[in-house]
């Protein structure tokens, strides 16, 4: 209800205002919160609450139906559904992912996961089989913070390379400007097609300050001081569009994946113990 | 279009029809009629195979760029899924469903061949590609024939088969997963994002986590039955809907995913 209420008065929040380190804290909180309960619920021999059969099913069906309004209600910017009106536009149907009612959908299912991390610990028997248990929730939720609350400390946006030109300025959809520590320039753009006419192969060969030289193509983006570097188009022989991403949380997102399945593995590939058996 | 593509009505005909003797010797349920009916399946299925095979050597690409590819390894897969279950559950009637089944997505692919000779574009080239369209297939099959088995439990109270369903969701949300991993790690670098709430990938996500509180229901020791069914039932149209029926909503018009078109 407070989500709804949040969202009804102030809107869809401006997601940077959640970047580092207070997306820390939230994710800190998660944790304290989901590890207090499971605590408190061992130590007074209660139901856990946050592991139980209902509230589980509860923090599914959130996400669930959060992902169908996304499913089905076409999203725009944030630009854009600003000018909207109707009660669509001010639950925030347009731009759902950035509502507070998605927030509190998905920061419900991390309390949960993180609960059913902490139970895994406390409660479960010490083996490998609970132990991939353990991995695979943890490496989701590593996983769902890293992209869910990294969004935050995400800068992208679109910048026009071209022949003869160094550039250094990014624009972002909501017409932002990032200037670049590093100057950029097109050494030479490629479009390469099939006999039928179908495109085949489009690269750019960038420097950077004038010294270093890489080239970027579909499918293969080029690092360079922190940013990773996609080929957005190629407009003409002297022109290119690059998109230039920052994601601080990106090796942090790869590592809850690996975990995650490293864990699932476990769980599923070893059978369970005569003791839970019983 | 490809040369190889106008012996697929040949090549379908002879697997489906291989297919469904094994599926009729199958409902006579003797030790002889298992093995009979496994022989004629893969036999069936090796026709199917010799087929793919041959069409991605003609293509010079991998058949699994357009709805039709797609559907037609969907039909190849649910037959081998369908003998797995057969094999590994002996459910009599498995094979009839999964071979109809089989049989209906090979209509499909005839009715709208949507084949081409169209190279793989940019975006395509990918090594994620192939591993990750197949595994979402081979999940996509796996899970249709778990939907064949809740369908049947929730006709037949008297029908035990909830462990066969669980395995093959079990299996089915494996293969799943990391196809969806795979499709995040590739998305990241085409686009430089892991997951954009794109419709497809919303889709793929409601699909996940109805699967996910399936498990999570059985897990719990959850002994409601026909609910456990409903919600696999509920989680395979939706499936469909990320797989196809996504293309039908006005929200898919600004899809990155519609080159699969």
């Amino acid at each position: 209800m407070a989500a709804l209420a949040a969202q009804l008065i102030v809107g869809c929040p401006d997601v940077t205002a959640f970047a580092a380190p207070f997306n820390v804290l939230v994710g800190a909180v998660i944790v304290y919160v989901a590890a207090v309960q499971s605590i408190r619920a061992h130590k007074y021999h209660l139901a856990n609450q946050m592991t139980s059969r209902p509230v589980v099913a509860f923090s599914f069906a959130a996400v669930i139906v959060a992902s169908l309004v996304i499913g089905l209600v076409r999203q725009t910017t944030v630009e854009y559904a600003s000018q909207l009106t109707g009660v669509a536009a001010r639950l925030g149907l347009h731009t759902f992912a950035r509502s507070w009612i998605f927030m509190w959908a998905v920061f419900w299912f991390m309390v949960s996961l993180a609960s059913a991390v902490v139970d895994g610990l406390y409660r479960r028997p010490l083996n490998l089989r609970n132990a991939g248990f353990v991995c695979n929730h943890a490496g989701l939720w590593i996983a769902v913070a890293a992209l869910f609350l990294g969004a935050a400390d995400r800068k992208s946006g679109d910048m026009s390379v071209g022949r003869f030109r160094q550039s250094d300025t990014v624009y972002d959809t909501a017409g932002g400007i990032r200037r670049l520590p590093y100057r950029v320039e097109l050494a030479e753009a490629v479009t390469e097609h099939y006999p039928s006419g179908e495109p085949k192969r489009f690269a750019a060969t960038l420097v950077f300050d004038a010294v270093d030289t890489a080239t970027v193509s579909v499918n293969h983006p080029v690092k360079y001081m922190g940013d990773h570097i996609y080929l957005a188009s190629v407009d003409t022989d002297d022109a290119c569009i690059v998109h230039v991403v920052r994601q601080p949380w990106r090796a942090v997102a790869y590592a809850g994946m690996i975990v995650m399945v490293l864990g699932a593995i476990a769980m599923f590939s070893l059978n369970k113990t005569k003791e839970e058996k019983s | 279009m490809n040369d190889v593509w106008n012996l697929f009505l040949p090549f379908a005909g002879l697997a489906t029809a291989l297919s469904l003797a094994g599926a009729v010797v199958a409902l006579l349920g003797s030790q002889r009629a298992r093995k009979a009916a496994i022989g004629l399946s893969a036999a069936g299925l090796a026709v199917y195979v010799a087929f793919v095979t041959m069409l991605w050597l003609g293509m010079q690409r991998p058949p699994l760029k357009t709805m039709a590819e797609t559907r037609l390894w969907y039909s190849l897969l649910m037959s081998l899924t369908g003998l797995v279950t057969f094999c590994r559950w002996r459910y009599r009637w498995i094979l009839l469903f999964s071979t109809i089944m089989s049989a209906v997505f090979a209509a499909l692919v005839a009715a709208h061949p949507e084949m081409s000779s169209q190279p793989l574009m940019p975006a395509l080239q990918s090594i994620w590609f192939v591993p990750h369209v197949v595994l979402y297939m081979f999940s996509y099959a796996l899970l249709g024939c778990s939907f064949l088995l809740a369908v049947a439990g929730s006709v037949n109270d008297r029908l035990d088969v909830d462990a066969a369903v669980y395995g093959l969701v079990k299996g089915g949300v494996a293969l799943f997963t990391v196809a969806m991993i795979m499709g995040a790690v590739w998305a990241k670098q085409a686009w430089g994002d892991f997951w954009t709430w794109d419709p497809k990938e919303s889709w793929a996500a409601v699909t996940w986590l109805i699967y996910l509180l399936y498990m999570h229901l059985h897990a719990s020791g959850c002994r409601r039955r026909k609910l456990m069914y409903a919600c696999l039932i509920v989680a395979f149209c939706s499936l469909q809907m990320c797989w196809w029926g996504v293309n039908l909503l006005p929200s898919a018009s600004q899809s990155v995913h519609l080159y699969t078109e």
